[in-house]
């Protein structure tokens, strides 16, 4: 059999051998010997796959054909790369974010414990006492807890750094099914508190920052003014549970306050279990959900639960979802992104399809001739088609293979784009290729190659047959040419024209009044040293106000919390009604107006008389005003904060600022001052604030100095970090502009490749016009009229799908209608503007040519 | 004067003729006629291609040696898959046969 195969690749040692042999036979027998060339040929077709073999055949032929036009094969190939090349690449990204499962042991087996909050629209977490309880749960062979990846100071031989650290249950990498890389994982006891600090690190920062030696185990580093042992690395294609970020060093519970473990309130924990062998999902959510019910009905009976709490608290359920492909808050964002990115990249590849479909067309015709001769001298329709078939496979799986490499290095460009637009939050994905994309990209090579080959071969066929009987075919060819084009005009329409809908979303949504000056506001997060008493964070805050605004540079400095996230709280505005209604709550310094540069409309700014014993005072924004005082002053009116011993009276109002991003409503705010006594927790960020006049400044090694408890959580401009926070709009923005560009791009040489082919068959028509006295400037503008009815008909029937495609995006848009005249009426202009510009030229250029010449030639 | 072979029997005296031991083309048709007393005879253009594909198929193997006469000739042997096939074609040839004659010598 593989001798059968092998001879493939030997025809001529076949050959001789075959040869040798009869020749041997004829020399020791004297009688007649029949067909010697027939015996030879039937031995060889025994001796190989004779269908395979004509495969070859056709592949060294058509890589013939495709060497003799090299421009041609050059343009097809390339356009084919790209098309498929984009697909291949954005499926990675999808691969990577909503497909790959964990590199774990049996990763079907896990099921995330989600609790869906319809609200907000995310999963909810859970409590220690919750994960305590489900523990029990008879369905689970085990847990996977985990607080999430965060960004962590640490610091190792006295060098500070910022890394990625993930609190998890001692069980983690025991579940998961893990092997450690180096050292070992944790053990049952190492989370109680009191136990010795261990810690695992990633086998990509054992890389990165111990460079693999072997010796890693056993070195400690300081988190948190602790020290930490290394005890193991995780292996190397692990990087965590959660789906686009890379875990640098994972600790356990052993340090977590005894208020987190014991407060069944305190939600911060995700949840992956492993269901035991033969669990279906469905009674596992049975037995999970009944564990919640019975957890939160026996909590929330305590008297110090309002109804309206209780009630919100016990509306909670839980589900189970598939866990293989592990926690991921990039599957809720990205997925439909990501899938309107596909079909986009898949109209380009459809373009890139007619395009080459074209090329194929032109060639086909100058074919015409050599496919008449093989059909005339017996050649089978089958057998000519199976050969022009071939070639347009060898030329999608050339396309195809380079599609690949495009892909490979597209997919980790595409990361770095999302990577900056996202700013601090960079991307961390596994982008090596596995079957799916291979699958992927050979499954779209093989139906591109159809594609685009199908018609042109049927064509061909068709032209070499007519062509016995009369001499010209143009029109009928011509015709096909024209509905490619057709067809290319129309999706690149459908593409420009989206890329003008983001484009303008990205330009509305920086247009939006935030309130605020971004440039030139600089961001610093605050961090305390784990253990600081809340008494010590006033001292702390004034040390900062204090020094702060001292630093060369700062020209005002003020804190608040939370300044990014937010906080709500029920409050009590009683000349509103008896009520309690939802505010959002800050706690600002004194500067923290003048800072910001938010224009203070009625009353007065905090000022350092309002301090602990001082009345409570209250600054609100326009928003509460116009939501709770209409037509009244609402100065010198109350709000009962929770908590609260005294109300707080109202003595400013302010501008309403868009802290929070452009795209949420702005909420009804309330800030009360920094030292009138923290209340709102410490989750949400503390922020610095400082008005710059240069550039940034460097607290990260000043903050210890400052005070002993303060610590540094990273900086940066307001501007940068709003920017970031439009990171999707921005990637929609630039790759739809890049894949309109691309697509118009590969129309225009569709069109070019299109008219170059027509004026060269009209170079006899446009001869004997030219003979008979016709003006060059007058044929310019017959050809350009004719190319012009065909790019009209592509935009029209463009402008209506583009209408349809268009209400599909409606989400992701801003200030811009799905419909929006302006952007049809300007995709359409750039459209024909670029088609005029291509076909102008070539019908030009024909048009000038010497008549007499033109003649000659035919 | 020699019959040639009957349709279908050609791969059956091949496979009979390599059980003896190795033989070259030229030297199997001697030997089937040698053997059935010149009552029997393959055609060489029926030979070849049917060795080469007896090779493919994996039931012969070849290997080039010197004949007899100091040439160069492409001796055939009997793989094991071979000496299977062989065992069951010369079992149901018995049976078509048995059943062919029963067949004519009804009256």
């Amino acid at each position: 059999m593989l001798q059968r195969f092998l001879n493939l690749f030997r025809s001529r040692l076949l050959d001789e051998d075959i040869r040798e042999e009869l020749d041997f036979h004829r020399s020791q027998s004297s009688g007649a010997f029949g067909n010697v060339t027939r015996i030879h040929e039937e031995a060889r077709e025994a001796s190989t796959y004779v269908w395979l073999e004509t495969i070859l055949q056709d592949v060294r032929y058509g890589l013939r054909q495709l060497g003799k036009s090299p421009l041609i094969s050059a343009a097809a190939v390339l356009s084919l790369a790209l098309g498929i090349g984009a697909n291949t690449a954005i499926f990675s990204l999808i691969n990577a974010v909503l497909i790959r499962s964990l590199p774990v042991s049996h990763p079907e087996e896990l099921s995330l414990v989600v609790k869906p909050n319809r609200k907000r629209g995310s999963r909810g977490a859970f409590s220690h006492p919750f994960v305590k309880v489900l523990s029990g749960a008879r369905s689970f062979s085990g847990l996977i807890v985990t607080a999430g990846p965060g960004r962590i100071n640490l610091s190792i031989d006295g060098v500070d750094q910022r890394v990625t650290g993930e609190t998890v249950s001692v069980d983690y990498f025991r579940v998961l099914g893990l092997t450690p890389a180096a050292g070992r994982f944790f053990v049952q006891g190492e989370d109680v508190p009191g136990a010795p600090d261990h810690a695992v690190i990633s086998y990509g920062y054992w890389q990165r920052r111990f460079g693999l030696d072997a010796g890693v185990v056993g070195k400690t580093f300081d988190k948190d003014g602790y020290s930490y042992t290394i005890i193991g690395v995780a292996p190397q294609e692990f990087f965590g549970v959660s789906a686009g970020s890379s875990v640098d060093v994972w600790t356990t519970f052993s340090r977590t306050s005894a208020r987190s473990l014991n407060s069944p309130g305190m939600n911060y924990l995700q949840v992956i279990g492993r269901r035991k062998a033969g669990v279906q999902p469905v009674p596992a959510q049975a037995e999970a959900e009944a564990l919640f019910r019975g957890h939160v009905d026996q909590f929330t009976s305590e008297s110090t639960w309002t109804p309206r709490e209780r009630e919100m608290v016990r509306a909670g359920y839980i589900v189970l979802e598939p866990g293989s492909t592990g926690l991921s808050s990039l599957r809720l964002q990205y997925s439909r992104p990501l899938q309107l990115l596909l079909a986009i990249a898949a109209l380009v590849l459809l373009i890139a399809c007619a395009n080459v479909a074209n090329l194929l067309l032109a060639r086909g015709a100058a074919r015409a001739r050599e496919i008449g001769m093989r059909l005339a001298i017996g050649a089978s329709r089958t057998r000519v088609m199976r050969q022009l078939i071939t070639e347009s496979m060898l030329l999608a799986s050339i396309g195809g293979v380079l599609a690949i490499c495009f892909a490979y290095g597209g997919a980790s460009i595409l990361v770095t784009i999302i990577s900056s637009a996202r700013g601090s939050n960079p991307l961390a994905l596994n982008l090596q290729p596995d079957w799916r994309v291979f699958v992927f990209a050979a499954g779209a090579t093989f139906l591109v190659g159809l594609l685009f080959g199908i018609l042109p071969a049927m064509r061909s066929i068709a032209a070499a047959v007519s062509s016995e009987r009369s001499t010209s075919t143009q029109p009928f060819r011509a015709r096909s040419g024209k509905l490619l084009i057709a067809i290319q005009v129309m999706l690149t329409m459908v593409l420009v024209f989206g890329a003008g809908l983001f484009l303008r979303t990205l330009v509305n949504l920086h247009g939006v009044p935030l309130g605020f000056r971004t440039e030139s506001l600089y961001l610093t997060e605050i961090e305390f040293q784990p253990g600081t008493a809340a008494g010590v964070k006033p001292e702390v805050y004034a040390a900062l106000l204090d020094q702060a605004p001292r630093t060369p540079g700062v020209e005002a400095a003020a804190i608040c919390q939370p300044f990014t996230g937010g906080w709500t709280n029920d409050v009590l505005i009683p000349s509103y009604s008896t009520e309690k209604v939802e505010v959002h709550r800050y706690q600002t310094s004194a500067e923290f107006f003048r800072t910001m540069g938010i224009t203070v409309l009625a009353g007065r700014e905090f000022s350092s008389g309002d301090r602990a014993g001082a009345p409570r005072v209250v600054v609100v924004n326009q928003t509460l005003a116009r939501k709770y005082f209409a037509g009244r002053d609402p100065i010198g009116q109350v709000i009962q904060f929770p908590r609260h011993d005294t109300p707080s009276q109202i003595v400013g109002v302010v501008a309403d600022v868009r802290v929070q991003g452009v795209r949420v409503e702005i909420p009804a705010a309330a800030y009360s001052p920094t030292f009138q006594g923290l209340d709102i927790p410490i989750f949400g960020a503390h922020t610095l604030l400082v008005r710059l006049r240069g550039p940034a400044p460097d607290w990260s090694s000043r903050f210890k100095e400052i005070h002993p408890s303060l610590r540094y959580g990273g900086g940066q401009f307001a501007s940068e970090q709003l920017r970031n926070r439009l990171w999707q709009e921005r990637t929609l923005a630039l790759l739809s502009s890049f894949f309109g560009g691309l697509a118009l791009l590969l129309a225009a040489i569709g069109l070019f490749g299109n008219i170059s082919y027509v004026m060269a068959r009209r170079r006899t028509e446009i001869g004997v016009r030219l003979a008979l006295g016709a003006q060059p400037r007058r044929l310019v503008s017959l050809v350009l009229r004719e190319y012009l009815v065909l790019v009209a008909v592509g935009v029209v029937v463009g402008i209506g799908a583009s209408l349809a495609a268009s209400q599909l995006v409606r989400q992701f848009l801003f200030g811009v209608e799905p419909n929006d005249f302006l952007t049809i009426a300007l995709a359409a202009g750039v459209l024909i503007g670029v088609s005029l510009a291509t076909v102008f030229f070539p019908a030009r250029r024909a048009s000038l040519g010497d008549p007499m010449l033109a003649l000659r030639s035919e | 004067m020699p019959r040639d072979t009957l349709h279908g029997t050609l791969d059956l005296l091949v496979l009979k003729t390599l059980a003896r031991g190795p033989e070259h083309g030229y030297g199997i048709t001697c030997q089937v006629l040698n053997l059935s007393n010149e009552q029997l005879r393959v055609e060489e253009g029926s030979l070849y291609p049917a060795l080469r594909r007896m090779e493919a198929e994996g039931l012969i193997r070849a290997e080039w040696k010197m004949s007899e006469n100091s040439r160069r000739a492409r001796y055939y042997s009997l793989t094991a898959a071979g000496h299977k096939r062989l065992a069951k074609e010369v079992a149901s040839w018995r049976d078509h046969a048995a059943a062919v004659a029963e067949f004519l010598s009804l009256t």
